[in-house]
């Protein structure tokens, strides 16, 4: 096992920037998960958008009351009455609905021929639309109420309108056997696990392979009694045992930075999820072993790791959410490994079974990567066998070994 | 200890190795000398089964040599051209290392990687990393990585190039005390100085092709040229530069203005017979140098061009 040692050893002495890269990285993936929550919330609050009343009609209590009935559900923002100004407030959206009370609206408001509202918004805003929907709704209320009783005073009108609006429909929703969700953030984390996986196993495999391809020490190795094979034996051994260390360090960070948030969750989706980055970690390994075939020194290779980890990661839909990606884009990110990682994170965690059918998916996403990692060995020994044909070897020549 | 029979090794149109031959008997400091681009490391490499050949046939201690021959493998040394370490472990971990391959017994390689320390005199280096250690440190870590499993038969690929004179000096009186505890070697320099001073017998090679094969007398002896004389003298007229010419056993005779430079012929010197000349001819001499023939001199006479181009 003497190669598999000096490997450990080589590894030890590049030991600090590699841990210099893992404490960035999780510091960048901690906060990145932080701050990218909202993005991912399924949550549902209010939005209140900005409306204007212009009185033409002077004050009264159903003028008042309709005004109090809109402040429930959007903000005032006040202008003056005057027509350049209420322009320019709808142009620069500066206000999403401009509602005008026009002399005589309360006087006709119950008549035969009621003086219309005037009602100006941005064409095709979903604001005001829904602001427009609310004063409808309001007038047609009250016109209601009021045909119902018609002796009733205007301030018990109001009342009664203002109370039969208020009322809404409860719902539940039951669904049976429903699995709890993966925490938000768990599962964030996961996914960007992605990124610090590509690169720890990228400069853990690739610091050593680099040094054993310098076509000098190939040489010597060759001299030697020791039998290639068991020399890229013990180079694959070290390489399986990094990426391993790698995926193990990042799952156990994971567990205790977010399990806390994990007591309801199934422990069957928290096992996809670790068998998901373990294929990953196959992956990024075949990515790695690829690499270190066009690496000749500390520095390219530090390029190399943040090229590849980045660009894999923006395009795989690491940082971004898939579903913000346009048609065109999710085409092309189907051709990287990281996109079917982020696909299966987002499908294990949204399971609400373990049936086949709902299992499907996330086979198929594990497949395709582990599909990936053995088109990448198979390049990588094309391109050494390419190399060797070429006469690139050490001293330009071409080994037997390899021929 | 080796035997090579005609060798053929192409590398597309060229010929790297044109019908090479080659006998290394046990005990000898077998010297491959010749211009870069000879094909001496081709040679190497093909005697060490790392490169293919078109024909021929290479046998080492008696025994058809294959990529496979690991029984071989372990009675043979090889200290590369370059530098051949890892940059990432300490002097002491690159001999461990490299004698690893050849000796599994960890007792047995701690003693050896201790003698190879002491022997190439890293004893003090033996925490440092290669990067630490001088372009002369720097090579006989490359030798002791060769040699730390005690091989019978050790190959030297110019281990000196780009090495200061005490340290190549240092690593020739190595190499020497190697040859003397039982080690064959093959040692490869377009040095000649190194070549002459250090091995038993010596091949000349040029284009792939083995020009002369011998003991640095021997080749001496296959060539005409004899010894140099170089003459400061301050004039001489055209007239006295053929009567020296005509002289017996002086084959050239070229005067610069300040120098005069004959060449004998053979191996008697022709020192005195120019100096009587001159002396008739009251040309004043100053300093007087007399050079034997160099392996140099054998080549220019067989190629028509020096050994360093």
């Amino acid at each position: 096992m003497k190669v598999f040692n000096s490997c450990i050893r080589i590894m030890k002495r590049r030991k600090a920037s590699f841990l210099v890269y893992l404490i960035i990285f999780l510091v960048l993936v901690v906060l990145m998960t932080t701050f990218s929550v909202e993005n991912y919330s399924t949550d549902f609050s209010a939005q209140k958008p900005e409306f204007t009343l212009i009185n033409r009609d002077g004050e009264s209590p159903l003028i008042n009351g309709f005004r109090e009935y809109l402040e429930g559900y959007g903000t005032e923002f006040p202008l003056p009455d005057e027509e350049q100004a209420l322009q320019d407030a709808v142009f620069f959206q500066a206000s999403n609905y401009i509602a005008v009370i026009p002399e005589g609206f309360t006087a006709s408001l119950f008549g035969e021929n009621p003086v219309p509202l005037q009602k100006t918004t941005f064409p095709d805003s979903a604001k005001g639309y829904y602001l427009d929907s609310l004063v409808n709704q309001y007038w047609n209320q009250i016109r209601m109420i009021h045909t119902a009783e018609p002796e009733l005073p205007e301030d018990q009108l109001i009342q009664k309108t203002a109370e039969s609006l208020a009322v809404t429909a409860k719902a539940e929703l039951f669904s049976e056997n429903e699995t709890p969700p993966v925490p938000v953030y768990y599962q964030l984390y996961c996914q960007m696990q992605g990124y610090i996986l590509i690169v720890l196993v990228l400069l853990g495999i690739s610091t050593v392979l680099m040094v054993f391809h310098r076509p000098y020490i190939r040489l010597r190795n060759m001299c030697s009694p020791m039998p290639p094979e068991k020399v890229s034996a013990q180079t694959i051994l070290y390489g399986i045992a990094i990426s391993v260390l790698a995926w193990l360090l990042l799952t156990v960070f994971g567990l205790i930075l977010w399990g806390h948030t994990l007591s309801g969750t199934d422990l069957r989706q928290i096992l996809l999820l670790a068998a998901n980055s373990l294929t990953f970690t196959i992956t990024s390994a075949g990515i790695a072993v690829l690499a270190s075939c066009f690496l000749h020194s500390p520095n390219i290779q530090n390029a190399a790791a943040n090229f590849l980890s980045l660009g894999l990661c923006f395009l795989g839909g690491v940082f971004v959410p898939l579903e913000l990606f346009g048609e065109g884009m999710i085409r092309v990110a189907r051709f990287t490994p990281t996109y079917w990682y982020t696909f299966a994170v987002g499908e294990i965690c949204s399971l609400t079974g373990f049936s086949a059918g709902e299992l499907g998916p996330v086979w198929q996403a594990l497949g395709i990567q582990l599909g990936f990692a053995a088109a990448l060995f198979c390049v990588t020994m094309a391109v050494q066998r390419h190399r060797n044909s070429v006469e690139e070897g050490f001293g330009q020549t071409r080994t037997e070994y390899e021929a | 200890m080796i035997q090579v029979n005609n060798l053929v090794k192409r590398y597309g149109e060229l010929i790297a190795l044109d019908h090479f031959s080659l006998e290394v008997q046990d005990g000898e400091i077998f010297g491959l000398l010749g211009p870069n681009g000879s094909g001496k490391t081709t040679a190497i490499h093909c005697m060490l089964s790392l490169l293919t050949y078109d024909k021929g046939d290479i046998s080492l201690f008696g025994k058809p040599m294959s990529p496979r021959s690991f029984d071989l493998k372990k009675r043979i040394g090889v200290v590369p051209q370059e530098v051949a370490v890892f940059n990432e472990l300490t002097v002491q971990e690159n001999i461990d290392y490299f004698c690893s391959l050849y000796v599994s017994e960890k007792a047995e390689r701690k003693k050896l990687v201790e003698e190879a320390l002491q022997f190439v005199e890293l004893t003090d280096y033996r925490k440092f990393l290669p990067r630490k250690l001088s372009g002369g440190l720097l090579r006989r870590l490359n030798i002791a990585c060769g040699i730390a499993h005690r091989p019978e038969l050790i190959f030297l690929d110019e281990p000196t190039v780009a090495v200061d004179p005490q340290s190549r000096n240092r690593i020739l009186e190595g190499i020497r005390e190697l040859n003397r505890q039982g080690a064959t070697v093959i040692y490869t320099s377009h040095y000649m100085e190194e070549v002459e001073q250090l091995c038993t017998r010596i091949m000349i090679m040029d284009k792939g092709r083995e020009l002369a094969t011998g003991t640095k007398e021997e080749l001496k002896a296959m060539i005409r040229s004899g010894e140099k004389l170089t003459l400061e003298v301050p004039e001489l007229a055209e007239e006295q530069l053929e009567e020296i010419r005509k002289l017996p056993g002086i084959l050239h005779v070229n005067f610069d203005g300040e120098h005069l430079v004959a060449r004998g012929e053979g191996e008697g010197s022709a020192l005195m017979a120019v100096l009587d000349l001159l002396r008739q001819n009251r040309i004043p001499v100053g300093r007087v140098f007399s050079e034997p023939p160099t392996l140099n001199d054998v080549f220019l006479e067989i190629t028509g061009k020096e050994l360093r181009d």
